[in-house]
């Protein structure tokens, strides 16, 4: 595993939270967002670890709902848990990118 | 929709699938299926990624696209992140299989009763209940190897059956072993009407605790 990957392993959790306080998504949707936003080196299987892992931890919830298309789909929404680890991770991205912001300043 | 109903969708969904990403697909679904877990949210993910793989399929990308090029160490992550099974379902499943054990040994007890009628050389007048018990072990060694044979074969190796074969033919000779040496400790007399009624009974028991462990993980599912 590169570095990239090794990065991405544990910001993917917190992008898939920010696009599923946008709006009610199923897994196939969530994965055109996340290569739509230019995370195209995210393999389209990988998130549904994520998803597992985030149900168990109480901050998403599934709902199977038939859609127009025909195949019944599940749709994921972020409970009120989930918000708060969002609100959470918001605050050390920022906090993580104001440092890293300021160290290349800083050095250069 | 309960455990069934996933299983008869996935059936009939995974037609769609084009050969390549069908043989891919059936491997990861078998090689998930053996991992021990909560079979609701096991099946309930197989049919999303199944969905997903399908959606996939029409927009032109192939099952390597999606699940990456090392299938198994995808699995593997996967498995890894789907719940247990809650503790007390788990307690059911096993005394389904004691049940199912016993009350197949005691079929074949009573069957030789009623061959007994005709050939007087099978008669027995007692057994001993301690192979019967000793068995209930081995047969959960036994199929604890053999499900991490077949896990192992998924992915192309079957040295694990040779494992499983040795083991199985241990069990044998230890079973036969136990029935020699413990023949007359904790003795109970042989009766055709009595062994028919275990039997049933542990059939019977079998049936219901499959339908109590059912209906837990049915309730503990997260969705």
């Amino acid at each position: 595993m590169d570095s990239q990957s090794q990065m991405l392993k544990g910001l993917l959790e917190g992008c898939i939270l920010s696009i599923i306080c946008e709006k009610e998504v199923y897994g196939y949707e969530l994965s055109e967002k996340l290569h739509e936003a230019g995370l195209t080196m995210v393999k389209e299987g990988s998130i549904y670890p994520v998803l597992l892992r985030l149900q168990k931890n109480g901050w998403i919830e599934g709902t199977i709902k038939p859609s127009v298309a025909g195949p019944d789909r599940k749709y994921y929404r972020l409970t009120v848990k989930g918000e708060q680890a969002l609100q959470a991770f918001d605050d050390s991205w920022e906090q993580l990118s104001r440092a890293i912001a300021y160290l290349r300043g800083s050095l250069r | 929709m309960n455990i069934k109903q996933m299983i008869v969708q996935n059936n009939e969904r995974r037609k769609l699938l084009e050969p390549h990403n069908l043989a891919a697909y059936e491997d990861a679904l078998v090689y998930i299926r053996l991992n021990g877990r909560s079979e609701h949210s096991t099946e309930s993910i197989l049919l999303e990624l199944l969905e997903h793989l399908i959606e996939a399929q029409r927009h032109g990308k192939t099952a390597k696209d999606v699940f990456g090029d090392d299938l198994r160490a995808y699995c593997d992550s996967l498995v890894a992140a789907i719940p247990h099974q809650s503790k007390l379902s788990w307690v059911f499943d096993i005394l389904r299989y004691i049940s199912i054990l016993l009350g197949s040994l005691f079929a074949v007890h009573t069957v030789f009763q009623l061959l007994a009628d005709f050939f007087p050389t099978l008669r027995v007048e007692q057994i001993s209940l301690v192979p019967h018990l000793v068995i209930i072990g081995l047969g959960a060694i036994e199929i604890f190897v053999l499900l991490v044979a077949m896990r192992a074969f998924v992915f192309g190796r079957n040295s694990g059956f040779i494992l499983a074969g040795v083991t199985n033919l241990a069990a044998i000779a230890v079973y036969v072993i136990a029935t020699v040496l413990f023949r007359d400790v904790w003795a109970v007399p042989v009766h055709f009407w009595s062994f028919l009624a275990v039997t049933l009974l542990m059939f019977g028991m079998a049936h219901l605790f499959k339908r109590i462990s059912g209906r837990m993980n049915q309730t503990t599912a997260s969705f």
